[in-house]
């Protein structure tokens, strides 16, 4: 193991952090890959998450804790490099298709995945499913939405506040 | 920010036109190239499609019920961060007023000026269409009519068009000084006041715009234009001459009781027509003047954003390029 450092553990063997999710899974990642957690990040630059004692997160469960260090292991190396400047179309192709892929799942686990990504402060994590669910938004109608969302139905004077602006904004329903 | 979308033309204005194509956070500055500082009678205006500030018009809505949705959902959709996020991605300016219609909460989130700012500065708006000044040789003179042509519309915004239809078309004989920003302002005839108008938005009606003060010397009005985020802010340039060809140039601002207000005075200088144009970038006004490569900032709104910008002013063959959060190429 690399000596414990306060970089970003490029050279050599990576170091590696220890994460613990609420239900006590204990998950071993590379700094580099943790760090792409805001939150963790000082915690790890202090010199955290190392040796036997992992980083306790109370709020994020072992299944969602997997999904978020899978995106954040396939997204290291190109965070690495300040944004990717030089990282090739292929690779990002690459990552483009494992985002697409990452966020096709249901909708439970997007909803845990959004307050996780929250949570840890991971940004482009966040944009992703953001994005995810205003995809499951875009062109729908106000009902559409709420009924996709798990709204309960309006109440007959919301039904016809929503007519009438309906109206007014047609131009937004064609 | 994209500079495509404003069709390069000549190098007079061209210089102006680069700079706040790639500046402006709300719109492309798309304008004709005898627009800049004087005669405004190009051959086209272009007009924006309508963008999200639509939303902001809507009343409120029925109560939020979120007794249903399940635990998750309703822990990502109660955090005001969060649906923010979602909204701002929603792509099309139609999507988000529907979104703002799903209820109380989410039209009041999805309707704030600041989150309305930064869809426009995600979702540039793009070019509705265009104005086509038609000159018409009748038996009582050549009179001139502008003729809406939509831009080819490959998405939803084809209905923006086709509702907005009988308010975009201008058969009087008004001849048109401004149109951005889903705002046009017209002028019936020379000496008449304008008339400023929201084609997209018919229920704000018309507003009446004085002309600016006289001057005791020869003068003229170089440009006039809207800024805010309703685009309900006022401003016009007026050009006044000396006799030994000293051109002085000031800027007004509308005050809400409709009275033009001074915001800038410029000293006597000698200027061409060409070498002086208004740039409106975020919520600031600027003053370009290509002669001596200065940019001199009006009025600014207050926005706390930096303006990053990138300037190319192309003058007498030289290509001038700044970068920084602000102007200072004197």
């Amino acid at each position: 193991m690399a000596a414990p450092e306060s970089g970003d553990g490029n050279n050599g063997a990576a170091r590696m952090v220890t994460l613990i999710s609420s239900d006590n899974t204990r998950f071993e990642v590379e700094a580099a890959a943790a760090s792409l957690s805001q939150t963790l990040q000082l915690t790890i630059l202090d010199g955290g998450g190392g040796g036997g004692d992992g980083i306790p997160l109370p709020n994020v469960d072992s299944a969602t804790l997997s999904k978020v260090l899978e995106y954040c292991i396939k997204h290291a190396p190109a965070a690495a490099n300040g944004g990717a400047p030089n990282a090739t179309a292929v690779d990002r192709a690459e990552l483009e298709r494992f985002d697409n892929e990452f966020v096709n799942i249901d909708q439970s686990v997007l909803y845990s995945l959004i307050m996780a990504a929250h949570n840890l402060e991971i940004e482009g994590l966040q944009s992703l499913v953001a994005k995810k669910v205003a995809d499951m938004i875009k062109g729908k109608s106000p009902m559409e939405i709420r009924r996709t969302l798990g709204f309960p139905d309006p109440t007959p004077e919301e039904q016809a506040e929503m007519n009438a602006h309906m109206l007014e904004y047609g131009w937004a329903y064609e | 920010m994209a500079a495509d979308g404003s069709p390069i033309q000549d190098d007079a204005s061209t210089c102006y036109q680069s700079a706040a194509a790639v500046s402006r956070a709300a719109c492309y500055l798309v304008r004709d190239a005898s627009a800049g500082a004087g005669s405004a009678t190009g051959p086209g205006r272009f007009l924006e499609r309508a963008d999200a500030a639509g939303v902001s018009n809507l009343g409120g809505i029925g109560a939020d019920q979120d007794d249903g949705i399940s635990a998750a959902v309703s822990a990502v959709l109660g955090n005001d961060d969060l649906l923010r996020k979602i909204l701002l991605r929603v792509g099309l300016p139609n999507c988000l007023v529907r979104a703002a219609l799903v209820c109380k909460r989410w039209y009041l989130l999805a309707s704030t000026p600041a989150l309305l700012r930064r869809f426009r500065d995600l979702h540039l708006p793009g070019v509705l269409g265009y104005y086509i000044d038609l000159k018409l040789q009748l038996s009582r003179g050549i009179e001139s009519r502008q003729k809406f042509v939509p831009m080819p519309q490959p998405d939803l915004f084809e209905s923006v068009v086709r509702r907005a239809r009988s308010h975009l078309e201008l058969d009087i004989l008004e001849e048109i000084w401004y149109c951005r920003n889903g705002c046009i302002i017209t002028m019936l005839s020379l000496g008449s006041g304008f008339t400023a108008r929201w084609p997209l938005h018919p229920a704000r009606g018309t507003l009446q715009l004085p002309l600016p003060p006289e001057k005791d010397i020869y003068h003229y009005i170089g440009d006039i234009f809207s800024l805010g985020d309703n685009h309900n802010q006022f401003f016009c340039m007026q050009l006044g001459f000396h006799g030994d060809h000293q051109t002085v140039a000031d800027v007004y601002k509308l005050s809400e009781d409709g009275v033009w207000g001074i915001m800038f005075m410029s000293g006597a200088e000698k200027w061409m027509e060409a070498e002086l144009a208004h740039l409106c970038i975020g919520h600031a006004v600027y003053l370009l003047d290509c002669k001596r490569k200065a940019l001199q900032k009006v009025y600014d709104m207050g926005s706390k954003n930096m303006i990053m910008l990138v300037l190319s002013i192309r003058i007498d063959g030289a290509i001038l390029t700044n970068v920084g959060s602000e102007f200072d190429l004197g």
